[in-house]
């Protein structure tokens, strides 16, 4: 305060909307307010379960479907923040030096083939993709290799073989999912080739990053590799999960809204086809390990409309938008599907030309 | 004085390792997901109680005062929690005609092919619906007209059954409750209750594309345990 007893111009004149943002970061809890929002939180369900409140059936739908999602998310989360923690925790901090070094028309393509070798479905490579570029990968390899590995992973080709029947369809959606993945995954990973870490990833809040004690000492974490690793494990997964449980509500709320007979209408055109069945992936938001049988049961759409769905899905849907926007600053998103919409599109029309 | 937060995080991956435990333990995972992904309930409870423990460990080793809880972290907190709160909202629940409606008439999973039934009498709603368009696959499990069949199903109340006959139905999952589908077979007879269990035992007939059953025996009964059959070649 100066001598006319006026408050720091820098702080009177700070807007609004940061001083309750600032405030909604940093103001901390007191015991008994934490224990009374929890006996609340308790009270509620409790009342809303003797109420009936999910027993009407569109709650009843909303409420099962969303659950699921959450509950199938949630575990490949943990592996992915298993893999990112075991990347902070036991490789050296320039361990991927030697891929920056690398040309990038090769590094990206090279990040994109390296999904093979990440079998889980999307919301696993997103904290790993992030640990990466936090680690000094290139940006851009980073995001080719979190796009392809839920598509180009072995359980992921092996499962949309079996829902096409096998033999020679399978391989053709097989080596179309594929094919169309790298091309889309890489396409991305060049968009974003020019990003330095720092304008592409968004900056953790303080609240989970490792803790931070006011006595802190690295040496209590650094020295104990596994209760290192399980810090850096609960902050990832906890960071993550509350946006899954976001898109997955979401989810739940527009399959519960829209009916399934409003796309089915869209089946014959070639390009709203594939425009259709991309929008039915980001509503659905399926797991990439089984959304093939998903696909191919779409049988008034063409196949190269049914590829559009197999390689959007696990590129963005509702729950990975909602991820990429914890994860990302806000242009990754926009960028994202103004490069991967047109080479799906055009993709999958090829494909069909290919195919028929 | 302020809420550690380390305990307030550590409470929370407590609830959600103790949840999938439940799910695990009472057998109740079919409930939300298939056979398919199954394995995720147990590997997230182990290593969520792994991580529990690790982090518990290092709070009680660490010297120094932790981080306290902010208002934004305990949001997220219990944003996490929303999914056990709705749990016990729909704790016995299964999706039934409502969702039936929404998510399309059963279209999903027939383009694939599952191993035939070990008998035909054995054919299950997705093996007849497959059947009516595969003459193939219906020859080699045997599903032609005069089979004599045994389905458990509820109604569906659909529309887009042949006249005189009322569609029961059985959702299949490959995934998760997500992409379930209905997969149904039209009954021969006014149409009960929709959301009403029943076993149907009754021979088949043909009635222009779609396999219809002809009922000997129609009975109520309860929802079973297992709602959902889960789609697997």
């Amino acid at each position: 305060m100066d001598r006319t007893g006026l408050a720091a111009p820098g702080l009177a004149l700070a807007p609004a909307r940061e001083r309750l943002a600032r405030a909604w970061a940093t103001t901390t809890i007191s015991e008994a307010a934490f224990g009374r929002l929890l006996g609340l939180f308790v009270l509620l369900t409790i009342v809303a379960s003797a109420l009936g409140a999910g027993r009407g059936p569109a709650a009843q739908t909303f409420l099962l479907i969303f659950t699921s999602i959450v509950i199938e998310a949630l575990p490949f989360i943990l592996v992915g923040a298993l893999a990112s923690a075991a990347i902070a925790v036991y490789l050296p901090q320039g361990s991927f030096g030697w891929i920056s070094r690398l040309p990038l028309g090769l590094q990206i393509p090279g990040a994109a083939l390296g999904g093979f070798a990440f079998p889980v479905c999307e919301c696993g490579s997103v904290p790993v993709a992030r640990r990466l570029i936090a680690r000094g990968v290139e940006p851009g390899a980073g995001i080719a290799f979190m796009l392809a590995s839920p598509v180009l992973n072995p359980i992921v080709l092996a499962s949309t073989w079996v829902a096409y029947g096998g033999h020679m369809r399978g391989a053709e959606m097989v080596a179309g999912r594929a094919s169309l993945g790298l091309v889309t995954a890489a396409a991305v990973g060049f968009a974003f080739s020019r990003t330095k870490p720092g304008e592409l990833l968004r900056p953790r809040p303080a609240d989970y990053e490792h803790d931070h004690g006011h006595d802190h000492d690295h040496g209590d974490i650094r020295d104990s590799g596994p209760v290192a690793f399980a810090t850096h494990l609960v902050s990832d997964f906890l960071f993550m999960g509350k946006f899954i449980v976001l898109g997955a509500g979401l989810s739940a709320l527009v399959q519960v809204v829209l009916p399934g007979s409003v796309v089915s209408a869209l089946g014959g055109a070639p390009v709203l086809s594939s425009l259709a069945l991309m929008g039915v992936a980001f509503v659905l938001s399926l797991c990439s390990e089984a959304d093939a049988f998903i696909a191919a049961s779409f049988g008034s759409f063409t196949p190269g409309a049914q590829l559009a769905f197999l390689v959007f899905g696990p590129l963005a849907d509702m729950k990975l938008t909602v991820l990429y926007g914890a994860t990302f600053r806000r242009m990754f998103v926009g960028r994202l599907l103004l490069v991967a919409i047109p080479i799906i599109l055009v993709g999958s029309l090829i494909f069909e030309a290919l195919v028929r | 004085m302020t809420v550690d937060a380390r305990i307030a995080r550590g409470g929370a991956l407590a609830l959600w390792a103790a949840f999938f435990f439940t799910l695990w333990l009472t057998g109740s995972t079919d409930r939300f997901l298939g056979t398919r992904t199954a394995w995720i309930v147990p590997f997230g409870a182990i290593v969520l109680a792994l991580a529990v423990l690790a982090y518990g460990y290092g709070y009680l080793r660490a010297r120094g005062r932790g981080p306290r809880l902010t208002l934004r972290e305990a949001s997220g907190l219990f944003a996490l929690l929303v999914p056990l709160a709705a749990v016990a909202l729909v704790p016995h629940a299964a999706l039934g005609s409502y969702a039936a409606a929404r998510k399309g008439s059963g279209s999903f999973f027939l383009s694939a092919r599952p191993p035939v039934p070990p008998k035909p009498a054995d054919a299950s709603f997705l093996d007849i619906r497959i059947a009516e368009g595969d003459h193939t696959f219906a020859g080699n499990a045997g599903i032609k007209s005069g089979l004599q069949v045994r389905l458990l199903g509820f109604v569906t109340g659909s529309k887009d059954v042949p006249a005189g006959t009322f569609e029961i139905a059985r959702f299949y999952i490959s995934c998760c409750i997500a992409d379930a589908q209905a997969v149904g077979v039209p009954i021969v007879g006014r149409q009960p209750k929709r959301d009403t269990w029943l076993v149907v035992t009754g021979s088949l007939e043909r009635r222009g594309k779609r396999f219809v059953v002809r009922p000997g025996r129609v009975q109520r009964v309860d929802e079973p345990a297992q709602p959902y059959l889960s789609f697997r070649t």
